[in-house]
């Protein structure tokens, strides 16, 4: 948590040698815990990093879709491949239409990414390296 | 010497029975809308005087996991202290055009799709840290869903404690019944979670399986 001068409101980081010196700005040497705002995000939403990865990869595969102009309508006129078959847990059929195969999400620790119907996948690495890495709160 | 390591053990294993606090992690899983944060709610009303989150009547209102802490359940005599996950609802689908058909502008419904995909993930990679859950099924509709059976399959083979929560009876049209027959190796409690019909029962069954 960061520091506060008390007679200023400078800011310090947190351990930062000035809060041993005393103020650098009015030479004050009491300091106050202060929130930061990064900090202050409601304690009932659980903030992880496994699933940072997953919110970027979305984005990304959103990003690259619209560049190559995709239309969500075209995609959904193609026939499905029989849930057994199906390799991927999530199946991105264009920016903001989503598919997941729920038993390979529940059985498998790798999430594998297919773009449309056009055997286009994409394997999400951390997910397959990371495993039990993560950390018990 | 021999003699006193097994009175020392004895001992040992009396005083942890008598002190050790127990807690189970337990999940709230479902499809969208079957009333998941709802039920989160009551229970965390109940016991605890808080609520859980926003609930409403369009899918995929809650993106995230919540996670509350020791909530203390007492019924029949038995006391048990649960963290209780808050899941967003499991689906098969996302999509946007869903949400449009609910009121919402384009944008607002994508980006709502993306995080609601999202939170499918974050739901399924929760269940490695839990002791139980609680699938909550909405009793007006048809149990034999590729969600339930998928979801029920696998925490079976997990071996996770489950209890279901027959959800919506407070409608005429509800029919815990069918899900019974549909799912009749597992503990089943009809109720509302939204006018709190028989949720005694459901904690109950809670401190019961789950204690």
């Amino acid at each position: 948590m960061p520091h506060k001068c008390t007679r200023c409101e400078k800011i310090f980081k947190d351990g930062a040698v000035e809060i041993l010196n005393g103020c650098p700005n009015c030479g004050w040497n009491k300091f106050l815990f202060v929130h930061d705002e990064y900090q202050a995000v409601p304690e009932s939403t659980i903030e992880g990093e496994e699933e940072q990865p997953a919110k970027k990869f979305l984005k990304e595969i959103d990003e690259f879709l619209a560049d190559q102009g995709v239309k969500v309508d075209e995609v959904e006129k193609i026939e499905q491949e029989p849930e057994g078959e199906r390799i991927e847990s999530i199946r991105i059929m264009g920016p903001g239409s989503y598919e997941l195969n729920l038993e390979a999400l529940l059985e498998r620790k790798e999430i594998i990414m297919a773009l449309k119907e056009d055997g286009t996948y994409m394997v999400h690495l951390p997910s397959v390296f990371d495993n039990k890495k993560k950390k018990k709160k | 010497m021999g003699f006193i390591k097994k009175v020392k053990k004895n001992f040992s294993s009396i005083f942890k029975s008598l002190f050790k606090k127990k807690i189970a992690k337990i999940g709230i899983y479902g499809p969208p809308n079957a009333g998941k944060t709802t039920l989160a709610n009551r229970i965390i009303r109940d016991w605890t005087g808080d609520a859980m989150g926003a609930v409403s009547n369009v899918p995929h209102e809650t993106r995230r996991a919540r996670r509350r802490e020791g909530v203390t359940i007492e019924s029949n005599g038995s006391k048990v202290t649960l963290d209780i996950v808050d899941t967003p609802g499991l689906a098969t689908k996302v999509d946007f055009h869903e949400f449009m058909a609910h009121g919402l502008e384009e944008e607002e419904a994508k980006r709502r799709a993306k995080e609601a995909t999202e939170g499918i993930i974050e739901a399924v990679k929760w269940l490695d840290d839990l002791d139980g859950v609680i699938l909550v099924m909405d009793a007006t509709e048809d149990p034999f869903t590729q969600v339930n059976v998928t979801v029920i399959g696998n925490m079976e083979a997990r071996k996770l404690p489950l209890l279901i929560a027959a959800n919506k009876i407070d409608l005429p049209e509800s029919s815990p019944a069918r899900i019974r027959s549909a799912f009749p190796q597992h503990p089943l409690v009809p109720i509302s979670a939204l006018d709190g019909q028989n949720i005694d029962a459901l904690y109950e069954e809670i401190a019961d399986h789950f204690g």
